[in-house]
């Protein structure tokens, strides 16, 4: 395999064998502890624009299977690994690892140093990354010249609403660029989904009678969405049951006056313990997240901390003081990761039949 | 026949659910104090009382009231027993919140608002219930509705909790 | 639980066994003095000379005495301790508690069991009820039933049809699962199984050979917080024991939908069993459907949770100390290396760890080599790198075996049919046969198929074998060189592949900046700044390991657990490390044996996972530039080359006793030497093992001999013999044999002191011989080292001592190997009364039906 570089915007400059696509590409570079589930984490459109570094030393063993995308199509700007598993058979192998990024025009590069890349981008915070042939002054200039996109949403979110019909609750989900564990959940739990573009206004939502709403994940930066989402926020909150997901949860605090920082270095990985300040339990769950709520601009009269995470005190979940909706800053769905927060959604679908009233 | 409907993972949700509800309904905790009918009703308030504290970092008062005295359907004679105030606190001003495991005719109910009334006048009450299994006599609902369970008049709804029991869960029994 | 503990009782695993090697030591170990750290008295029960946790005040009180439950209740009775620990004696101890229960003397003392329910001992001992208690908690578990006679059991085989598997209910031993795939297998199994059983029952069930075999290990606290430590997974299919399999640490083929079910599991599995402490889940995984079966609970310490530990940096053995003193995970405060919340992180790793079984094969060579349920190895070893092949092929170098072993560049003579057989009926070493059926030619699909070996790891095998070839095709080629290393090879390798020596590669390796670097074993993947002080090599950018401060000394450790008393060696290096460190000595130990008590952290102030060719220790000596290394009777022609290399070595060749003694024999002077002093410790003496009680293979040592006449005639000798240890020379302890001439005691041969004896004047004394062993090592002369030690003349107590043997376990009964040779063993029993018949009966309690 051909030689690659990874170069980075502070002049570092990693060796490594490239594989997948050998197209050029730039993003902002984070690693990502999580022992398994490679193939979610690069379907994971939060990676959008972004160039994901694993520390799991091998990547690529078992394959690309059926049932484990989180998008149709990965947006993900590169995949750095120590090894990858040159593997063409396997029990429920579609593809190779390999194969998949080629297809999917996704550079790969192997043979890195991973664990001082982490360490490095634990001092640094994240930065801008390109997967390069040649290390040269030319593609630091270029690197140094790429402005990253802020359209991230945009770029990854549903321009058109579609339908998971089911015979259950009616959700909404307005789509942030979401994670298929959404909607997986939300299907195991027989609601009638509909998912709208992040563009939906406040009629098109109420119009659909919805018992519930879904504020999904999605890429990038809260404060570049359009100040509209705030607005539609903070007129169905009191009106429908709302459950937030990671982007969701940034923008539902920012809908009630939080305010959003930048975590440096970014957090992604499944090994955190967060407890759940109700019942003083601890949980492990998916995290993927390059901002965090300010916990000092949570106006306390209006929203409760419901989840912390014990390493860093990062704010994990929020909740309106005076009606169901509620919010999490990981990924309850799991898909990778442990799966102990799914009963959240068995909480938002508890809190929509309590909204509509007893059945008989 | 004993058939679980609620496990130990539902019943804590359901405590938690109702948690925030009580916080979102009365504003706040102010002036909130829970009272727990005999027996489990005891235990379910204590656990809403911890998680309140969890939340709000203040201590709420608990109480637990024994209405056998007061039910209509027993015999006169131990109906009209001489009643004991029997909470710790007064219930005066309090936005007091009654807790029992499960809501049936509601008979148990108007035992309950008969003992503490007898105490003060509360600014208001409420009632949670862990479950609702419908069947009302008297014209009582709930405020706080951990799970609504549709049950057939001859089944039984058995609430099972830690402290007494062992373990969480609601079982129906026919 | 009770808050208020003051005083624990811990029942020690007793001697060293297949299945048992020093791991449930190293737990005392860590437990016993992180319990201590929290102002709790440790009594310690055992009757394991090697034990180093019943030495150097791991414990504030030590009983030598036998595991039985009557010696229990005396203790029990006279210290009155409040809790008990179950889960670090294996099962032995777990049976011995349920003895304790069923006579009251846990309630008629207050005496609490810590970390379980009651009802979780009966769990443990009889895995039909536990299947029971996994079957309510809706965890699938394999068809299986307890019988108590021939008709029952053939009742099952008809229903389920074989293959199935046998076990004894309650063993009175460890017991291994047997694999019948016809009715002559299932009489046999039926047999051994009903007379193991403490309650003549056996248990049958359906087999589910050629599953994935996967191992999770968690841990939890009293208020219900669990989490991961570590999940793993078997190289080798169903159907091989596990403790006999290849491992990988983190799971290498599972995808994350199967991972989540196994941790769910195994998290739902402590929650539901109010287990307090570590928990090993041993899965079975259907490869085609998902779908799975639990095998194994094991809620005590074992091998998994040693490689848990070691694989992940977790420090779990004071972990479990925490929790089992009633702290919860969160509460736990670690040593300063660690991040405040690190008992709470899930680790996660960024390397990977290779587990390879060690087979007394090369010993007892009339065995079986097949592999089956029953369990055969005699200990492991781990290779960890950053890729699978370079874990491999590192785990397999730490196995001490020649490189073509590792490496299939030589034709084998196996037939076509041979090799399928040993594909489809894999025996020890079967590395080699897929090696060599790779280089045949055979598809990796098929392969998979015929041996039930996921493709993945025909993958890397084949990998391997590429390198090797571009490495013999390309001789002294920087890339194909740096290729190599980079997946695990040496420089030993890559001098055999081009004809050349190890020191020109080395050299051609130096001079175009081929060097290995060390990476920390950590268990956050290197998000956080941990300080386990334990690396191990690979060949990439960064290296992490500096060279420690001051006066540094090396220790080569055992490694590989082989028999023949190899634990015995494990003991002595851990005392070595222990009085080094007082010495003021900045300690660094180099191991690769996850179940060596020397690797617990407290003993080492740093330590390399490495295996020990020459170019291996090499790659460590250039970055710590050690003041002294030691090397111990294993490593005597290694040590003789970094001699030559121009290290300062100090080779201890205490090891086992030069010969087999069938026969009471003469009496032997026990001595210490610096070199100018001699001083005598005492009279031992060898007796026949018929004085134990029939039937034992091995023979039993004796001191002190207090044997007046005895003793008179040795005084008159003392000169003559210190004058024979001075021409002999160099510092050390000795044992000078005496043998009966003309009714009269004369000098024989003089050779070093055996580790069972240091052990056993150690045990007798209560003072390490070892200390003073290193003192001499280190120059000092004997008045100086010997000065505090105990007056051996004045001891009432006699001490017996008694080798164990695993021909029962491995079905060896040809009597020309069941010799009872030292070499032979891999345990030993101690035990001490006021007279000889005494001491032996005491030896033998508890110990009836024990291999002697």
């Amino acid at each position: 395999m051909a030689d690659r570089y990874l170069i980075l915007e502070d002049g570092s400059a990693y060796l490594g064998e490239g594989f997948g696509s050998p197209a050029v590409s730039t993003g902002e570079i984070v690693f990502n502890t999580s022992m398994t589930g490679y193939q979610e984490i690069i379907t994971n459109q939060i990676y959008h624009n972004q160039i994901v570094a694993f520390t799991q030393p091998t990547i690529g063993s078992y394959g690309i299977n059926h049932d484990s995308y989180e998008s149709i199509l990965p947006t993900v700007k590169g995949v750095v690994v120590r090894d990858v598993a040159s593997i063409s058979t396997n029990r429920q192998r579609r593809w190779s690892l390999d194969q998949y990024l080629k297809q999917q025009n996704i550079p790969g590069i192997s043979h890195i140093d991973t664990r001082h890349l982490a360490k490095q981008l634990r001092a640094s915070g994240p930065m801008k990354a390109s997967i390069v042939d040649v290390a040269d002054a030319h593609a630091f200039d270029q690197l140094g010249a790429t402005v990253l996109t802020n359209r991230q949403v945009a770029a990854v979110a549903t321009p058109k609403p579609y339908p998971n019909p089911d015979t259950g609750l009616n959700v909404i989900v307005i789509d942030f660029g979401l994670k298929h564990g959404i909607l997986r959940e939300l299907s195991k739990r027989s609601c009638n989904v509909t998912v709208l573009p992040y563009t939906a206004t406040t009629e098109e939502i109420i119009n659909l009678d919805p018992d519930g709403v879904v504020l999904s994940t999605g890429p990038g930066k809260p404060q570049d969405l359009p100040e509209s989402v705030l607005t539609m926020i903070q007129k169905i909150q009191n009106r429908i049951p709302l459950f937030a997901i990671g982007l969701g949860h940034e923008l539902f605090a920012m809908a009630n006056g939080a305010q959003i920082m930048k975590l440096s270095p970014e957090h992604h990985g499944a090994n955190h313990p967060i407890r759940e300040v109700i019942t003083n339990q601890i949980v492990y769950a998916s995290q993927g997240q390059g901002y965090a709520v300010n916990p000092e601009t949570i106006d306390r009269n209006k929203l409760i901390t419901t989840f912390v995470d014990l390493i860093d005190g990062t704010i994990q979940g929020l909740r309106y003081r005076d009606f169901p909706a509620f919010s999490v800053q990981f990924f309850p769905d799991g898909a990778p990761g442990p799966t102990e927060t799914r009963d959240i959604f068995d909480e938002f679908v508890e809190s929509m039949q309590q909204a509509r009233g007893p059945v008989w | 026949m004993q058939k679980e409907v609620v496990d130990s993972m539902a019943m804590k949700r359901a405590l938690t659910r109702i948690t925030y509800e009580i916080i979102e309904q009365n504003k706040g905790i102010r002036d909130v104090a829970l009272v727990g009918i005999k027996t489990r009703g005891v235990y379910i308030a204590q656990r809403i009382a911890e998680r309140l504290q969890q939340l709000e970092a203040a201590t709420i008062p608990v109480g637990e009231l024994d209405i056998t005295a007061f039910r209509d359907d027993q015999p006169l004679n131990i109906a009209m027993a001489p009643v004991d105030y029997q909470l710790d606190f007064e219930v005066a001003g309090k936005r007091v919140i009654l807790v029992d495991d499960v809501l049936f005719t509601g008979r148990t109910i108007r035992a309950a608002l008969d003992a503490l009334m007898g105490g003060g006048r509360p600014q208001s009450i409420s009632l949670a219930v862990l479950v609702d299994r419908g069947h009302r006599e008297l014209p009582i609902r709930a405020d706080f509705i951990g799970k609504n369970i549709p049950t057939a008049l001859q089944e039984r709804i058995k609430v099972s909790v830690t402290e007494v029991d062992g373990h969480d869960g609601i079982e129906i029994i026919n | 639980m009770n808050n208020q503990i003051s005083k624990v009782l811990i029942i020690g695993a007793g001697h060293n066994d297949i299945g048992r090697e020093g791991q449930h030591d190293a737990a005392v170990t860590q437990i016993g003095s992180a319990i201590r750290k929290l102002g709790i008295a440790v009594i310690l029960v055992d009757n394991n000379p090697f034990s180093v946790a019943a030495e150097n005040n791991f414990a504030d009180k030590v009983y030598i005495e036998p595991l039985t439950v009557g010696s229990l209740t005396k203790i029990i009775q006279t210290e009155q301790p409040d809790g008990l620990i179950p889960s670090l004696g294996g099962i032995q101890a777990v049976n011995l508690i349920q003895g304790l229960i069923r006579n009251n003397v846990l309630k008629n003392n207050q005496l609490q069991l810590l970390q379980w329910d009651a009802e979780m001992i009966d769990l443990v001992v009889n895995p039909a009820l536990m299947s029971n208690q996994l079957k309510d908690l809706s965890q699938p578990v394999i068809a299986s039933q307890v019988v108590a006679n021939q008709a029952e059991a053939d009742q099952v085989v008809h229903s389920v049809g074989f293959p199935v598997i046998v076990k004894s209910v309650a063993p009175r031993i460890e017991a291994s699962r047997q694999l019948c795939e016809d009715e002559e297998d299932f009489q046999r199994a039926l047999a051994q199984g009903f007379k193991l059983s403490a309650t003549k029952q056996c248990i049958v069930e359906q087999s589910i050979v050629g599953y994935k075999e996967i191992e999770f290990v968690g841990v939890r606290d009293h208020k219900g917080t669990a989490l991961l430590v570590a999940g793993m997974e078997n190289f080798d299919p169903v159907g091989i024991h596990s403790a006999d399999s290849i491992i990988f640490a983190p799971t290498q083929t599972i995808t994350d939908q199967e991972y989540q079910q196994f941790r769910s599991a195994t998290l739902k599995i402590m929650q539901a069993l109010h287990i307090v402490g570590a928990c090993h889940v041993q899965f079975a995984l259907d490869p085609t459907t998902q779908s799975y079966y639990v095998i194994k609970v094991t809620p005590y310490f074992d091998r998994a949770m040693a490689l848990a530990a070691r694989s992940t940096g977790y420090p779990l053995a004071t972990i479990v100390a925490n929790l089992l003193a009633n702290l919860s995970l969160a509460e736990i405060k670690l040593p300063a290396a660690y991040r405040k919340q690190t008992a709470l992180i899930e680790p996660v790793l960024d390397h990977i760890v290779c587990r390879i079984p060690i087979w007394p094969f090369n010993v007892l060579k009339k065995v079986s080599h097949q592999l089956d349920t029953v369990m055969e190895s005699t200990g492991s070893v781990i290779g960890i790198g950053r890729s699978t092949e370079e874990a491999l092929l590192k785990g397999l170098r730490a196995t001490d075996e020649s490189r073509y072993h590792v490496i299939a560049n030589q034709p084998q003579r196996y037939s076509e049919g041979e090799l399928i057989q040993r594909l489809i009926h894999p025996q020890a070493g079967r590395m080699l046969v897929l090696l060599e059926a790779l280089n045949r030619g055979y598809q990796i699909d098929e392969l998979a198929e015929l041996t039930k070996i996921d493709a993945f790891y025909f993958y890397k095998l084949s990998h391997i074998i590429a390198i090797e070839k571009a490495l013999r095709d390309h001789p002294f080629d920087v890339h194909a060189l740096g290729r190599a290393k980079y997946f695990g090879f040496t420089d030993e390798d890559a001098a055999a592949a081009w004809q050349s020596t190890p020191e020109k590669v080395a050299h051609f390796a130096i001079e175009n900046e081929i060097q290995a670097t060390f990476k920390e074993v950590e268990p956050t993947a290197g998000e956080f700044t941990e300080q386990t002080n334990t690396y191990y090599s690979t060949y990439e950018f960064d290296n992490e390991s500096t060279k420690l401060p001051d006066r540094r000394a090396v220790v080569i450790g055992t490694g590989a657990n082989r028999i023949g008393t190899n634990h015995a060696n494990d003991y002595l290096v851990s005392q070595l490390l222990f009085y080094l460190k007082k010495a003021d000595y900045q300690t660094i130990l180099i191991n690769a044996n996850p179940n060596s008590v020397a690797m617990t952290p407290q003993l080492a102030v740093k330590r390399y996972i490495e295996p020990k060719q020459v170019s291996d220790i090499l790659n460590i000596l250039a970055i710590e530039k050690p003041a002294i290394i030691f090397t111990t009777y294993h490593d005597y022609r290694l040590g003789q080359q970094l001699t030559k290399l121009g290290y300062q070595v100090s080779q201890i060749n205490n090891g086992l006793p030069r010969e087999q003694i069938k026969t009471n024999d003469s009496p032997a002077v026990e001595v210490i030497t610096d070199g100018s002093e001699v001083s005598i410790f005492g009279i031992s003496e060898i007796i026949a093992g018929n004085n134990l009680r029939p039937g034992v293979h091995g023979s039993v040592s004796v001191f002190p001999i207090q044997d007046k006449a005895e003793n008179q005639a040795i005084d008159a000798l003392s000169t003559e013999i210190k004058q024979r240890v001075l021409t002999f020379g160099v510092p050390g302890l000795y044992t000078v044999r005496l043998t009966i001439v003309d009714e009269e005691l004369h000098l024989a041969t003089i050779e070093p002191m055996s580790l069972a004896t240091m052990a056993l004047i150690s045990k007798a004394s209560g003072s390490s011989v070892t200390r003073l062993l290193l003192h001499v090592k280190l120059g000092e002369p004997l008045e100086k080292v010997m000065y505090d030690y105990p007056d051996l003349a004045k001891l009432k107590t006699i001490f017996v001592q008694a080798n164990t043997f695993p021909y029962n376990q491995l079905q060896v009964y040809d009597e020309d190997e069941v010799t009872g040779e030292p070499g032979h063993a891999t345990g030993t029993v101690i035990a001490h009364g006021e007279t000889l018949k005494e001491a032996l009966t005491a030896l033998n309690a508890g110990n009836e039906s024990t291999d002697f």
